[in-house]
């Protein structure tokens, strides 16, 4: 036993000696901003291929490929090319980067792009040699959203290309006969949830249950789009700290009530993990009215319905195309009761609703510390980030522009003006570029189920636990401990 | 009494050592000098050569690597590298691993240069005995001979060695690490001694979860077991009754239950199980919505523990009744015929005779069924989906054990924390390794091995 005993501690002893071995965590140095973009100075590298990490739907629709094929046509005297990385667009450089798996360019997310640069795995850019830094040529939110304080200067690890955030897509034959009394394009019933909620709820009652057909749906498992309803009424992410985290504050309960009245009236498959794919179908097919996402897929619901129309209208590509063009319609996230009941009747519709906040996004492209070509990576992400790229990019496939100047061209869809508007009203909360921001999603992805699955399995049409405001607010409270922990332990 | 004789064995060992260095031979001494050298004076040049190259060889290594792998197994790097300006700094976890492998070389040149002593000891008194020697060549004969066992052996265990053992050395090392994907290479990982064994007992929403989960995991592995054993042992006894007609055929279907992709069946399950799915459609025909059932909910508890049961007897059932029908065809028939004179009735036949031998047949089956369940991955991840953050838990839900919780903690969302997934793998090692060996003392099949022989 004491034989035990003395192995026991010389075991401890063993790693508290080793704990005290290690060396300390390195710490950044002083370094002059030319030391800091040396890897950007001189001439680009001659013959080299990149690989390019794109966004599937750009891969997709092919308007990846006319992207290359410009880019290494522009370059072939140096014979540096550009392909595909072949990977899965969650692909983790942070995992692996280090171990030479990673692509040399990634298109991305701004919070996943500023987690990477937090620990030095994507590049800082000059961006003195970037177009779309220039002055005016992006709005300053949106530029904001890559820069980070790193060697003590202000560096931007991105090159924004898309603003994400999400906009009602609905299909203007499913709403032709109702009024528009302030005659802005967009039916009444869609300006405000109330009024979608009435619809909805009158829409499924008017269908059977073997041929159920719904007014508004969206997905519950999506934080992204969820969050908008939480701070519409006041919560926020980060305050001064990543410690001061507000989903509780104001009256963001009201968010969770709307999403409990709005799920009552919704698909079951909303809450499925499949109900992103289906959306597209069941619009086109008329099962769905309206629903929100982010503007990016605008083409794929946009392919759903000229397949319908072709189909079933046995009309040519081109008429199926004018006529889903025609129908498919874009409009602004609808307005919030105040009272955070869509039950109650709005006796006003303006003074009793505001305008929603949504969370938005900046997708762009950043260059790997890791790849053996930045020069070249330099210039695959300042040609696809040029003015008539990025227009090329939001004509074929629908994205609201990062760059200020294409989203006013005549070829780029009139969403993206609207999209403007309410990131200038700062009615987009951009999410923040934070490592941080990973400890909340899985949390409050967890939240939305539990408050959603409450209504719709549970409570059969009406909230059953969390039917009061206090039960909600110690939801809210609770999540923001959970995340509290974990990035405590991280 | 038993720490006495252990004592005196230790004592022992070391008495003969000295002993040995007392008495053993001047080969022996030689090739305590150097390796090789013994052998140099028996006459086995070809021999001395090798283990001479072989001390070379190491002092190279460990002159040139080695030591330097040996000293960053301790520090574990001291410059971090920073990609952006093109350092490449120290890489942690390349250390560990590169420090970990030099131990074991030199474990291993310790293990040689003491077979080396004892070879040139035993081949001196070979020679004194006036008995023959083997030349280099007929030493390799002899390996390819009567010691051939040596040479096959040694590639898989070798293998074993370098793909078994080092990375789970590594994986025990990463636990007494602060290393997840925040501090990871580029930046510099550091020991924290008993930091995650320290956060694990010690924040309170761990405790809660570990305890929660350890409840359950225990009650999970015994329940899914014991429904997984007896269903499967009573279709064997059902389908071996005289009276049932057409075994094979009835034999066929749980069989083709067994053949489809376990996961496969889960995700299936997870559907019908699903608020939309048919078992609900099928509640809210018949009972009205008030009925509906949150199966598989994020804050479902007993629903989803009880089809996670459901579902794991069904996965499983196949398998145990092949493995009883097997059992059973081996009984002895007369015993019944025996137990029928003597008046027993079904339930004692049962009892006395079916159970006691099927029972000390699959003793080491049930055992590693037993630990099977308990790192059961698969049920709880596929049936909630990757569900985490139920109430009450923390990164984990109702159903998930603890090999779930691992990975929710190691791999799950963005967590990555690969320090304290570690420790919680070593807690999960350590319970399931001592249970099984303390099953396996007191089962039948090792304390009566002789009973049916």
């Amino acid at each position: 036993m004491k034989k035990l005993l003395a192995v026991l501690f010389a075991v401890t002893i063993g790693f508290v000696w080793m704990s005290g071995c290690s060396g300390g965590g390195g710490s950044e140095g002083e370094y002059s901003y030319e030391e800091i973009m040396a890897k950007f100075t001189g001439e680009p590298e001659r013959n080299v291929t990149l690989k390019v990490l794109e966004n599937d739907i750009a891969v997709d629709e092919g308007y990846f490929d006319e992207l290359i094929a410009a880019f290494n046509a522009r370059y072939a005297e140096y014979g540096i090319k550009a392909e595909d990385a072949n990977m899965s667009q969650y692909t983790d450089l942070e995992k692996n980067g280090p171990l030479g798996y990673g692509p040399d360019v990634l298109y991305d997310a701004n919070d996943k792009i500023m987690r990477y640069a937090e620990n030095n795995h994507v590049l800082p850019l000059p961006t003195e040699r970037l177009d779309v830094y220039r002055e005016g040529v992006t709005d300053e939110a949106i530029a904001q959203t890559y820069a980070m304080r790193k060697y003590g200067m202000d560096l931007k690890f991105g090159i924004p290309i898309a603003v994400q955030t999400p906009v009602l897509f609905y299909r203007k034959d499913r709403f032709a006969r109702e009024a528009d009394a302030d005659g802005n394009g967009t039916p009444d019933v869609l300006e405000t949830y109330s009024a979608l909620y009435e619809y909805s709820k009158g829409i499924r009652a008017g269908s059977t249950n073997d041929e159920p057909v719904y007014g508004y749906v969206q997905s519950l498992n999506n934080e992204y789009f969820n969050f908008g309803y939480l701070l519409s009424y006041g919560a926020y992410i980060f305050g001064e700290t990543t410690q001061d985290i507000g989903l509780a504050a104001g009256e963001s309960y009201k968010g969770l009530q709307v999403m409990q009245d709005l799920a009552s009236v919704m698909d079951r498959d909303a809450s499925s993990d499949t109900y992103t794919v289906q959306a597209y179908a069941s619009l086109a097919g008329g099962k769905y009215a309206a629903t929100i996402t982010t503007p990016d897929v605008y083409v794929k619901f946009f392919k759903a319905l000229a397949d319908r129309y072709e189909k079933s209208e046995k009309l040519t590509r081109a008429e199926a195309e004018a006529k889903a063009r025609e129908n498919l319609m874009v409009a602004n996230v609808p307005r919030l009761p105040v009272s955070g009941n869509l039950k109650e009747p709005l006796r006003d519709a303006q003074g009793d609703t505001f305008a929603a906040t949504t969370m938005g996004g900046v997708n762009g492209y950043a260059i790997s510390s890791y790849t053996k070509s930045p020069k070249a990576c330099l210039l695959f992400a300042e040609f696809a980030s040029q003015y008539e790229q990025v227009v090329a990019r939001s004509a074929k496939l629908g994205i609201v522009p990062a760059r200020k100047d294409a989203a006013q061209a005549q070829q780029v869809s009139g969403y993206s003006r609207m999209v403007y508007e309410r990131i200038e009203q700062g009615r987009v909360v951009m999410m923040p570029s934070v490592r941080a921001l990973t400890y909340v999603w899985s949390s409050v992805g967890s939240m939305f189920a539990a408050v959603t699955d409450d209504v719709t399995i549970k409570g059969n049409g009406s909230p059953k636990e969390y039917a009061s405001a206090q039960s909600l607010t110690a939801l809210l409270n609770k999540t923001v401990e959970d995340i509290k922990k974990t990035m405590q332990i991280a | 009494m038993g720490a006495e004789s252990r004592s005196q064995r230790a004592g022992g060992l070391w008495k003969s050592v000295q002993r040995f260095f007392k008495t053993c031979t001047l080969s022996a001494k030689y090739s305590m000098l150097w390796m090789g050298l013994g052998q140099f004076r028996n006459g086995q040049i070809g021999k001395g050569v090798l283990l001479l190259l072989t001390e070379i060889g190491f002092i190279v290594y460990f002159a040139s690597v080695g030591v330097r792998d040996l000293i960053g197994l301790f520090t574990l790097g001291t410059r971090a590298g920073d990609p952006i300006l093109g350092i490449a700094g120290d890489n942690s976890i390349t250390m560990l691993i590169r420090g970990v492998l030099s131990v074991l070389l030199a474990v291993c040149f310790v293990f040689l240069y003491w077979q080396n002593v004892r070879d040139a000891n035993k081949i001196a008194l070979r020679r004194r005995e006036g008995r023959q020697v083997n030349t280099f060549l007929q030493s390799l004969r002899a390996l390819a001979d009567e010691r051939f066992y040596v040479v096959t052996l040694a590639l898989p265990v070798a293998g074993v060695v370098v793909f078994n053992v080092l990375p789970i050395i590594f994986t025990v090392l990463t636990a007494f690490t602060n290393y997840s994907s925040q501090i990871a290479p580029p930046k510099l990982v550091r020991w924290i001694g008993f930091g995650n064994f320290v956060t694990l007992f010690t924040v309170t929403s761990y405790i809660r979860t570990i305890g929660k989960i350890f409840v359950w995991n225990c009650l999970w592995a015994v329940l899914a077991t014991s429904l997984s054993y007896f269903g499967g042992l009573s279709l064997a006894l059902l389908i071996n009754k005289n009276c049932v007609k057409g075994k094979r055929f009835w034999r066929a279907f749980p069989i083709l239950a067994y053949a489809v992709p376990g996961f496969i069946t889960m995700i299936g399950f997870r559907y019908m199980f699903s608020g939309m799915g048919p078992i609900n459609w099928l509640i809210v025909k018949l009972m009205g919505e008030f009925a509906r059932v949150d199966f598989l909910g994020i804050n479902a508890v007993w629903a989803a523990r009880a089809v996670c049961l459901l579902v794991n007897t069904w996965v499983t059932v196949p398998a145990s009744m092949l493995l009883s029908t097997s059992v059973l065809s081996n009984m002895n028939r007369d015993m019944y015929e025996a137990a029928d004179l003597d008046g027993a009735s079904g339930i004692q036949q049962f009892a006395y005779l079916t159970l006691p031998f099927v029972f000390f047949a699959t003793t080491p089956i049930l055992i590693a069924q037993l630990i099977g369940n308990f790192n059961n991955f698969g049920i709880s991840f596929f049936l909630r989906g990757g569900l985490i953050n139920s109430r009450e838990y923390f990164n984990a839900n109702s159903t998930d054990l603890l090999i779930n919780w691992l990975y929710n903690l190691a791999l799950g969302g963005s967590n990555n924390y690969y320090g304290l997934a570690s420790a919680v793998s070593i807690l999960i090692f350590l319970l399931t390794g001592t249970f099984s060996l303390l099953a396996y003392i007191a089962s039948p099949s090792y304390r009566r091995e002789d009973t049916y022989k």
